[in-house]
């Protein structure tokens, strides 16, 4: 492979690859509908507070 | 420790045994002499000394019937114990080795006590001995309360445990004798690492498994970061170290990459094992101790989902950083250097992160020592990771490179992140463990906050200034266009940051002996039946 068939590809499908794997990302971790199961997963490592425990 | 383990168990465990006392044997009396040799008797005793262990107990009661509704502690606790064992060691040679910079007439006649085979001796100790063994036990223990289950196996926790602590005594026993690979952080020999290979493969199935049976339906985000760690270290260190031995009987082989390619995968290796096995795990470690030992959940669960993509996607990029002005094609410096920058992204996201979920806790940082640790390791990753992006752009390479301020960034974060947020974990989990409420010497906890914080300052501090006036010295030209210091002088100009730089140290490993001497107190002090109180989730069918 060349040098400047390396740069294209670097400065096109890269590129793509690149924002679209960022934008895959944000997209799954802030989409609304998974904020109750994020909420109840960062909570869950916490022990219960001492009136919630049975 | 055995004696909770089922009779099928002991009698895997002996097998396991008898295999290794075996393949020690065939090891040293195919080998003969040298390395090889003693690694192969060193493997035969500890092969001998797990069969009288195991036989010891072969005929006791079969496992306590309620063993499956608790949670498997006793690998986590060995593993702290071996942790610290390494720390003592692997800073005690640090310790040693800086004395010899700033006296290097003391140094004994032995060709085994020489600078160039303690140094690795040190880097291994702390990093894989230390550090390792730290990730270890703590992903256990994250792994079960995370998945609030346990353990899917007795006997594959050991394994990996002694496996691992194998590999390390053979790296650094062998740096001792002279066999090395001449790869920074890579030094052991071929067979040692098909070992660690095998140990390896065994902590992933087991950490598979473990999570297969979870019985939380999310996978909390800390074992993300222990998965991207196993996966991606096991990655790196089998194409690092691909290598063609001399002979099958003998320790010396050649690596199969040659030239300006050795040195990429080496520095692909080499920043990817500062990336996955000293940074991914130790934010998994950061990620649960943190918010359990502050009572708050972490701060945005979301942005630690985007800072382990951005993590994981850049740090594998940014290795050639370490080869600027070199052989190595341009471009790829460049992109090096691109990624390195980019990362400070998700690197400050994941400390911005951990440093905002304190917020409103400041009062506990004030008063626990133990969660002072981690809001400090934050901070120092912060600052760690803005100096490594910043160290990355070539033209600051190019005065910092080769010179101590290197040395300076690297301990920046190994001492003042690493080290510190392993110690919140270790003292977040002993007494857990032991079924206490605090370690045994609470006052012990906060004096070594202070001598790891005062030690890690002296330290980085001298080696910045170090760094700066060797790179100064080095590009220095008097009027005639000629360099204006020998490079003997700047040696010289070394020697108050050298003597500044033991006494740091000094001070971080008098700390860390503290914390191994508080923690034996604390295990021993805790009754035999002593456990963690909580239980893992019974999964009870629907009616």
């Amino acid at each position: 492979m060349s040098h400047d068939a390396l740069v294209f590809i670097a400065k096109t499908f890269g590129l793509i690859w690149m924002m679209g794997f960022f934008l895959i990302v944000v997209v799954l971790a802030y989409r609304p509908r998974a904020r109750a199961a994020q909420e109840h997963a960062a909570r869950s490592i916490l022990l219960p507070e001492p009136e919630d425990r049975a | 420790m055995i004696g909770s383990l089922s009779i099928s168990e002991r009698q895997t465990g002996l097998v396991l045994a008898i295999g290794l006392a075996l393949f020690g044997l065939v090891m040293a009396a195919a080998a003969k002499q040298g390395p090889m040799a003693v690694h192969g008797a060193m493997a035969l005793a500890l092969g001998v000394a797990l069969i009288f262990a195991i036989g010891g107990v072969f005929y006791d009661a079969d496992a306590p019937a309620g063993r499956a509704g608790r949670y498997y502690d006793e690998p986590t606790r060995f593993g702290i114990v071996m942790a610290l064992t390494w720390a003592a060691i692997g800073m005690g040679v640090g310790v040693w080795v800086a004395a010899l910079l700033y006296w290097p007439e003391a140094t004994p006649l032995w060709s085994w006590t020489s600078f160039g085979r303690l140094r690795p001796v040190h880097t291994t100790g702390v990093i894989f001995g230390f550090g390792g063994n730290a990730l270890i036990a703590t992903s256990f223990h994250v792994l079960q309360r995370t998945s609030r289950a346990r353990l899917a196996d007795a006997v594959s926790p050991w394994v990996v445990l002694i496996g691992f602590n194998l590999f390390c005594a053979w790296a650094v026993t062998g740096y001792l004798m002279g066999s090395t690979q001449s790869k920074e952080y890579a030094e052991a020999e071929w067979y040692a690492d098909l070992w660690l290979v095998v140990i390896w493969v065994v902590y992933f199935a087991i950490y598979l498994r473990t999570l297969a049976r979870r019985n939380e339906p999310h996978i909390y985000v800390a074992n993300w970061y222990y998965l991207a760690f196993i996966l991606v270290v096991a990655m790196l260190h089998i194409v690092n170290n691909l290598a063609l031995p001399v002979s099958l009987a003998g320790a010396k082989s050649f690596t199969i990459w040659a030239g300006v390619q050795d040195a990429m995968v080496q520095w692909w290796y080499g920043h990817n094992a500062v990336a996955f096995l000293m940074t991914a795990g130790f934010l998994g470690m950061l990620y649960y101790f943190l918010p359990v030992r502050a009572g708050r959940p972490i701060w945005s669960y979301r942005l630690s989902i985007v800072s382990f993509w951005g993590i994981t996607f850049f740090y594998l990029w940014v290795g050639s950083h370490h080869l600027h002005y070199t052989a190595l094609p341009h471009w790829v410096q460049t992109l090096g250097m691109t990624f390195s920058v980019m990362l400070l992204v998700p690197s400050w996201a994941s400390a911005g992160n951990a440093i905002a979920t304190l917020n409103g806790a400041w009062h506990k940082v004030r008063d626990d020592a133990t969660l002072r640790f981690m809001f400090v390791a934050a901070v120092f990753y912060g600052l760690s990771t803005f100096e490594g992006s910043f160290l990355a752009i070539r033209p600051v390479n190019s005065l910092s490179h080769y010179t101590d301020w290197t040395v300076g960034h690297v301990h920046s974060g190994t001492l003042g992140w690493l080290a510190m947020v392993s110690f919140g974990a270790i003292y977040t989990l002993v007494p857990q463990l032991s079924g206490r409420e605090a370690m045994a010497w609470p006052r012990a906890v906060e004096w070594h906050f202070w001598l790891a914080v005062t030690g890690t300052l002296i330290y980085v501090v001298a080696m910045w200034n170090a760094g700066i006036t060797q790179g100064l010295m080095w590009r220095t030209y008097d009027a005639n266009g000629a360099l204006a210091y020998s490079f003997l002088q700047s040696v010289a100009a070394m020697a108050p940051y050298y003597l500044l730089r033991t006494i740091g140290g000094a001070l971080f490993l008098s700390g860390a002996i503290l914390c191994a001497l508080n923690t034996r107190a604390t295990l021993r002090a805790a009754p035999a039946d002593a456990a963690a109180s909580d239980r893992p989730l019974q999964p009870v069918a629907a009616e």
